[in-house]
């Protein structure tokens, strides 16, 4: 399935629109498969490499360094007070999306929890009917119609898109972090990654556990997630040509009935 | 394919079968260990999953070089990792809870879609998506869609690229290390 590339809802934003178009391509997206996707797929599996060492030599020791010196209380508290900055960056996109209702919510649950959460420290908001919502830049382009662009792979920042890019430029300038200077403006950006990584743990165990070809599996599920994302847990679902399979099946072999129950038995008695 | 009215519900059920007995092994997870839970779901996970379909689309056009040896043991192998995955990633129980929210129709005849949240006990929700196939009126799933990623397409993307490159070996090779990693890791 493609989806076409239309212009924005937004006139006042076109321009800006424009510029990424530009550089996405504004490019028809398959929704079955990144392999059209991913023209720089060498460049992306070296930078894929790399990431990889970086993780696995800096960036896992670090965590779990940091996961094993820290208690849980506190680890929860950083992770609290980290999304609550990032929560500016949701709140700007929830609006430049058009989402008043949830970007009011949202910046009511900056304010709860800014205040009585003791500067985000504590998540008071979520019991109080407020929950974390989760928007970028990257959401608020796809959700004004602009094609993902091709696949790319940041070094030290992993998976992404051209037009998932600039949101890293964005969240940065929404992040109250950058406005200040000094040691602890960057001990709080160096404990931002660190929490990061932390937090991700559990899902890079999953990939590395379930992938064949961690590289491709990596692009899939990215690409698929941002979609899910975009259209707010509700995506087309994939184009994938499940009846053509069938009607191959019908003429193999391996569907035979004694074959298949053959294999059952031998499934079961061997694992 | 058409969806006969008196079908309608019956990929509920299926899925509903699946997580039943997902949530079973989960809560005795420790007493059964990896063992104790792969025969546990061996049946369920064969009786509920179209999983020489999911074999036969994740391979993709390779299929067609492969002899009827291969076909036939690529399938047994990708069935024992099937179960072999469910027996590892389901391996604890801590309140979780499966929600199946509801079951239509996809278009052009491509199945039945359930949708279903898994909801975790910090109220976390993992959407748990099933597209399930009719065949000799037994609905099957072929498709499980976790947070928008869908199995299928990974399994289709990774296979057919490691076939074309590495060989069916290599492909059979890997399924195995993963049934090997998965029963050690438990």
């Amino acid at each position: 399935m493609t989806r076409k590339c239309h212009k924005p809802a937004y006139p006042v934003l076109a321009m800006l629109v424009t510029v990424v178009g530009l550089m996405t391509g504004c490019a028809t997206v398959a929704t079955s498969t990144g392999e059209t996707q991913d023209p720089l797929e060498p460049v992306n599996r070296s930078v894929y490499t790399f990431n990889d060492y970086l993780d696995r030599y800096i960036g896992k020791p670090v965590a779990d360094g940091y996961v094993f010196v820290t208690p849980e209380f506190a680890r929860l508290g950083v992770s609290n007070f980290l999304d609550n900055i990032r929560d500016v960056n949701v709140i700007v996109n929830d609006f430049l999306q058009g989402k008043v209702k949830q970007g009011f919510s949202d910046s009511g649950r900056f304010l709860v929890n800014s205040t009585f959460g003791l500067g985000g420290l504590f998540d008071h908001a979520t019991p109080l009917g407020l929950p974390q919502h989760t928007e970028d830049f990257g959401q608020t382009l796809g959700v004004w119609g602009l094609g993902e662009g091709p696949y790319l792979m940041l070094p030290a920042f992993g998976p992404s898109t051209a037009r998932d890019a600039p949101n890293l430029l964005i969240s940065t300038f929404a992040n109250v972090l950058f406005f200040v200077t000094g040691p602890v403006a960057l001990s709080l950006s160096a404990l931002g990654f660190i929490d990061k990584r932390a937090r991700a743990d559990q899902a890079i165990q999953t990939r590395d556990e379930m992938a064949v070809e961690p590289y491709l599996f990596t692009r899939e599920a990215y690409l698929q997630h941002r979609r899910f994302l975009v259209y707010d847990g509700n995506p087309p679902l994939p184009e994938m040509n499940l009846e053509e399979t069938y009607a191959e099946m019908m003429d193999d072999p391996v569907l035979l009935p004694d074959q298949d129950d053959q294999d059952s038995e031998m499934r079961r008695t061997v694992d | 394919m058409e969806v006969s009215p008196s079908s309608a519900g019956e990929a509920t059920n299926v899925v509903s079968r699946l997580q039943t007995a997902l949530l079973t092994v989960m809560k005795d997870a420790k007493q059964l260990g990896y063992h104790g839970r792969y025969k546990q779901l061996a049946l369920v996970v064969e009786d509920t999953h179209d999983l020489l379909f999911v074999a036969r689309f994740a391979v993709g056009p390779q299929w067609a070089k492969l002899t009827e040896d291969q076909r036939t043991s690529l399938v047994a192998t990708f069935d024992r990792l099937s179960i072999a995955t469910y027996a590892a990633r389901f391996d604890g129980y801590a309140g979780e809870q499966f929600m199946v929210i509801s079951e239509k129709s996809l278009p052009r005849g491509q199945g039945q879609l359930v949708e279903s949240h898994f909801v975790k006990p910090n109220g976390e929700i993992v959407h748990f998506n099933y597209v399930l196939r009719q065949e000799n009126e037994h609905w099957k799933i072929v498709n499980i869609i976790v947070n928008g990623v869908s199995d299928l397409a990974l399994k289709r993307a990774e296979y057919a690229r490691v076939l074309e490159k590495d060989g069916f070996q290599a492909l059979k090779a890997k399924f195995e290390e993963q049934i090997r990693h998965y029963a050690q890791e438990r």
